[in-house]
């Protein structure tokens, strides 16, 4: 018996991405959140595949019907303080995404081994000057785990915000943060630690900055043998700075396995 | 037959002849393909020198014969190794404790226990990955993991002989301040007593001797012996272990990766202890900008060996001051070293074992530390309750009293590409003299019937001892 699968739709105008996000010089932030048992690199790959190939052909056995190529180039830079260049380079060849079509930049290589000891504010002004020159005008950046540099560096939330996610926030068309919520549902004790705080309430402000958060999660129920976990698409804090299209809020189930991952609608 | 097997007849069936390959006068140096064969899949590893004045596609397993355009060459022994031919620093495949993952086709090496390396879902550990075991409670399971995993390397190193020894194949960094590890280190198992013993007479008997040969005529009932033997085997299924247990395919992979793994024997010593060119040790409670850059200096002096990385007992209260249990203490530590594992992924591994009790009202602190692992498991073993319960189920089998259970957090590769692997209660552990297991877990069935009947007729069995003697004995017979 074969199963329906339904496709990725973000925005009103059935796409994943909407090629209104690119136009004009509104700058939106998205949000991914992950944790450990349910990785958002295909969540990350699906974005990706549909600005540089237009579609998440990936998704759903390369069956995804919604394959729209921007009309205006976008530019795709990915930048992750976890992992390493070749990480990525290797998952998008895998995928047939030309190197041409993206930059990803070496952060975390040498983050630790080149910065330590340095002042925070001029590691930061380093790192952001990584990105200005490789973000154009009509850009979608991919920040992946910037709450390390939290722990890196000891940083408070409130200056990675302001150091770091506003300013890059200026100069990309479309921020996608992809963070951790790993152990956010455990009951915290009383004692609740400085660390926690901050890294709860990084999470939090990025809520009320993005207009969508894409949550992926495994099941409550717990492992399935079809179904991975599940995706659920919310509203954000912030209002999307587009007037054509709007978010659609929906929720799926999806089933992850060698390297092929299927969508559901729950 | 296969090329290994062919490479060591060429080769005199010396394993230790398998890297030599004599620089060909011809400049142009082609090698057999090897047993390592999925080499398109690693674009990064060892396919010679482009451009170079040796253009040549090193490939493993085929050290002692290599082809150039004037014919064939077999044997001949050369100081250089596969890659150290085109001077590049990746590791030479023909390494004996690599093999490709049958998953993923990436390159693994055993973490020194079988039943481990099956779990991680590779057969092995894939280079270029790291693994977080977490104890829970205050046992020590995971200083057993971490000793295998060191002498593993150890072995490893040691395989092929003197000219192994000599030049070396891996080294072991230990990020630890106990330099007494290496005396600590297990050796390789070598089978029981009864074992040792058996191969001892076999081996005494097997000489050409007088008295043998006497022995040999006044015993004419000996063949009648091993029948009956053979017989009593079959009834208890003493043989049917040593064939049902390991299927075939796993018989071919021991005969295709000889010394792939080793079983190790926690009661015993690695002898000799390994040496300073075998493992180095590096202070964790140096400062991190010189704790990384020991590690790269060590990796880079050790140019084209398998480098293991071990780092036991992260966070222990006895070997760590307080201040390393702050987050921006320990992340720049584990980041680095996982920048440099990247880094260096075609020929290092890393593993570290913590005890999580103490960080138990800390889920963030944990969880940030497991973000930057590859694959995380965690030992939860027994409390006194369940391993009462466990030697009651198994009262006539104590070796099957597992101690505790094995979760699975994160799987390397798997978990990297968004498979969800997390098993919970799914696997159980024992750890033994001679093994360190890793097998399902089930919940044992006690057999509450007959200690309740046993507590409902105690009144009257005092009455009637005789009878309830002969029912003890038909109970006992049941239970063999």
């Amino acid at each position: 018996m074969s199963v329906q699968k339904q496709e990725l739709q973000i925005f009103s105008d059935h796409t994943v991405l909407s090629k209104h996000l690119f136009e004009g010089a509104s700058s939106n932030l998205m949000m991914v959140t992950d944790t450990a048992a349910t990785n958002a690199s295909w969540l990350v790959n699906a974005l990706v595949e549909t600005v540089t190939l237009g579609g998440p052909v990936s998704l759903n056995g390369n069956n995804s019907s919604s394959a729209e190529v921007f009309s205006v180039p976008v530019k795709v830079v990915v930048g992750s303080f976890l992992n390493s260049k070749s990480h990525f380079t290797s998952s998008f060849d895998r995928l047939k995404i030309p190197r041409n079509e993206y930059s990803v930049l070496e952060i975390a290589e040498d983050l630790v081994l080149k910065n330590v000891g340095k002042p925070v504010d001029v590691v930061i002004a380093t790192i952001l000057k990584q990105f200005q020159t490789a973000l154009g005008e009509r850009s979608l950046l991919v920040l992946e785990k910037p709450e390390l540099l939290m722990a890196l560096f000891k940083l408070s939330s409130d200056d990675l915000h302001l150091k770091l996610i506003n300013p890059l926030l200026k100069l990309c068309s479309l921020l996608i943060v992809v963070t951790s919520v790993e152990s956010f549902d455990n009951d915290f004790p009383e004692n609740l630690g400085k660390n926690t705080v901050e890294f709860v309430r990084f999470t939090t402000s990025c809520f009320h900055k993005s207009f969508l958060v894409l949550s992926v999660r495994p099941l409550d129920t717990g492992k399935a043998k079809d179904v991975t976990g599940t995706l659920a698409l919310t509203r954000g804090g912030a209002l999307l700075d587009v007037s054509a299209v709007q978010p659609v809020e929906n929720h799926y189930l999806f089933h992850n396995f060698k390297e092929n991952t299927s969508l559901f609608y729950r | 037959m296969s090329f290994r097997k062919r490479c060591e007849v060429l080769s005199d069936g010396s394993g230790s002849k398998r890297n030599a390959a004599p620089p060909s006068p011809g400049g142009l140096q082609r090698e057999l393909p090897s047993r390592n064969a999925p080499q398109r899949r690693l674009p990064a590893m060892n396919r010679g020198q482009i451009g170079g004045a040796v253009v040549g596609r090193v490939v493993s397993n085929a050290g002692s014969i290599h082809r150039d355009m004037n014919g064939l060459h077999i044997g001949g022994i050369s100081s250089h190794t596969g890659q150290q031919i085109d001077g590049s620093t990746s590791l030479n495949l023909s390494h004996p404790g690599i093999r490709p993952s049958p998953a993923t086709s990436q390159q693994t090496t055993s973490i020194g226990c079988a039943d481990l390396d099956k779990l991680m879902g590779h057969m092995g550990f894939p280079l270029g990955c790291s693994l977080l075991i977490e104890e829970e409670s205050t046992t020590d399971f995971n200083s057993v993991l971490s000793k295998v995993y060191a002498s593993q390397g150890i072995v490893h190193n040691r395989v092929e002989g003197s000219r192994g020894f000599k030049d070396g194949n891996t080294h072991l960094i230990v990020l630890s301040l106990n330099h007494h590890l290496t005396k600590e280190l297990p050796g390789v198992y070598k089978g029981s007593r009864k074992d040792i013993k058996k191969s001892k007479i076999a081996k005494e008997q097997s000489k050409v001797t007088v008295s043998n040969l006497l022995e040999s005529q006044s015993t004419p009932t000996s063949s009648g012996q091993r029948s009956k033997d053979l017989k009593i085997a079959w009834r208890y299924g003493i043989n049917d272990d040593a064939t049902t247990s390991k299927s075939s395919r796993e018989y071919d992979q021991s005969e295709t990766y000889p010394d792939y793994n080793h079983q190790f024997d926690i009661t015993s010593n690695l002898i000799p202890a390994p040496t300073s060119n075998e493992i180095s040790f590096i202070s964790p409670l140096l400062s991190v900008s010189s704790v990384l850059s020991q590690v790269v200096s060590t990796i880079k002096r050790h140019d084209s060996k398998l480098i293991r990385i071990l780092l036991p007992n992260l966070l222990h209260p006895a070997l760590y001051p307080p201040k390393m249990t702050q987050l921006h203490e320990i992340i720049p530590l584990l980041h680095g070293l996982r920048s440099i594992l990247k880094n260096y992924k075609e020929r290092c591994v890393l593993l570290s074992t913590i005890s999580t009790s103490l960080f138990n009202n800390q889920p963030l602190f944990m969880a940030q530390i497991e973000q930057l692992f590859d694959g995380v498991i965690n030992l939860e073993p027994f409390g006194q309750e369940m391993l009462q319960l466990l030697e009651k189920a198994y009262k006539s089998q104590p070796n099957k009293i597992q101690h505790g259970l094995v979760h699975i957090k994160k799987l390397p590769v798997f978990s990297e590409r968004g498979e969800m692997h997390v098993a919970k209660s799914e696997w159980a552990f024992k750890n033994g003299r001679k093994k360190f297991e890793i097998e399902e877990w089930g919940i044992p069935v006690e057999d509450d019937e007959d200690t309740s009947k046993k507590d409902k007729e105690s009144p009257a069995r005092k009455a009637q001892p005789f009878q309830d003697e002969h029912q003890h004995s038909h109970t006992k017979n049941l239970d063999f």
